[in-house]
């Protein structure tokens, strides 16, 4: 089946297209979601309603991409959002507890997160690696994930994130840049 | 300084060779399910926004009615004591 006719069939409410989207499309999306969430609950509930987002504009898709590239789109977007909401949540709650109002503040110190696709004699090693991806500027992390968690060349991220493949080369080497300098100061700190 | 470089090293291809995570396998349930409820919620806004709206408009009419009615009554009510109060004053010096 041709994507058109996929498209025209998802727009058209049929359950059975509905299904096969998610069965196409359920790992990736999960799998970048993850990897900038790092947090597997959150990820579940972004990956869901990245779909539901998914079903709910399907009649607005112009087609000017293909259906994978406007769905990493929304993965990414519903992912960085609701990254955005949280670091606000957590600002508010340090200055609740700054004015000594009830509440609890988030714990500093951000536990390791382990990919469960990760090969288990580089857990503790991608551990340490992707909290420091944590630390990355928006841009450079979107392009690091996509990259080396989802496994997109240089070319689909760029189409992903509307740039050229220049741009999407200049943010993986500024990335892999700021990584070495944040593990060499975690690895500074860590073993002394 | 070298083994350090390594470390680094190390640490950068860590995510080399890994799999993809995998979705829940109830992923669309999940899904439909979210949507159903979303849809339902959406059907029950608009009779609680009308509820709001016919409270509101209740609330205002009758603060209005009060303010008109109650308190033109009520200065007339209090010149006409006055008034009362002055003549009762006059025919009784």
């Amino acid at each position: 089946m041709s994507e058109a006719s996929f498209i025209s069939q998802l727009r058209e409410g049929d359950q059975s297209a509905y299904k096969e989207l998610v069965k196409q499309f359920g790992n990736k999306v999960h799998n970048t979601v993850i990897g900038i969430l790092q947090n597997e609950e959150d990820a579940e509930d972004i990956t869901q309603e990245v779909f539901i987002e998914v079903f709910r504009s399907v009649h607005g898709f112009k087609g000017e991409s293909t259906l994978s590239t406007w769905i990493y789109r929304i993965s990414v977007v519903k992912s960085l959002e609701f990254l955005r909401k949280k670091k606000r949540k957590k600002r508010f709650a340090i200055v609740q507890s700054l004015f000594g109002m009830e509440s609890v503040l988030p714990a500093l110190d951000k536990p390791h997160f382990y990919h469960p696709g990760v090969q288990l004699e580089n857990k503790e090693l991608s551990a340490i690696l992707f909290t420091a991806i944590d630390q990355l500027a928006e841009t450079q992390k979107t392009a690091f994930v996509l990259h080396k968690v989802e496994g997109l060349s240089y070319a689909e991220i760029a189409d992903i994130m509307k740039t050229s493949v220049p741009s999407v080369e200049s943010l993986m080497f500024r990335a892999k840049q700021n990584l070495q300098k944040l593990l060499a100061d975690y690895y500074n700190k860590h073993e002394k | 300084m070298e083994p350090k470089k390594n470390h680094i090293q190390q640490t950068m291809e860590s995510l080399d060779g890994m799999t993809q995570a995998t979705a829940n396998p109830f992923l669309y349930d999940k899904v439909m399910n979210r949507m159903r409820n979303a849809g339902q919620s959406q059907m029950v806004k608009p009779a609680t926004l009308r509820v709001a709206f016919a409270i509101a408009v209740i609330v205002i009419g009758v603060n209005v009615f009060s303010l008109l009615h109650f308190n033109g009554s009520s200065s007339a009510g209090q010149s006409n004591a006055f008034q009362k109060e002055y003549f009762s004053y006059i025919t009784n010096f």
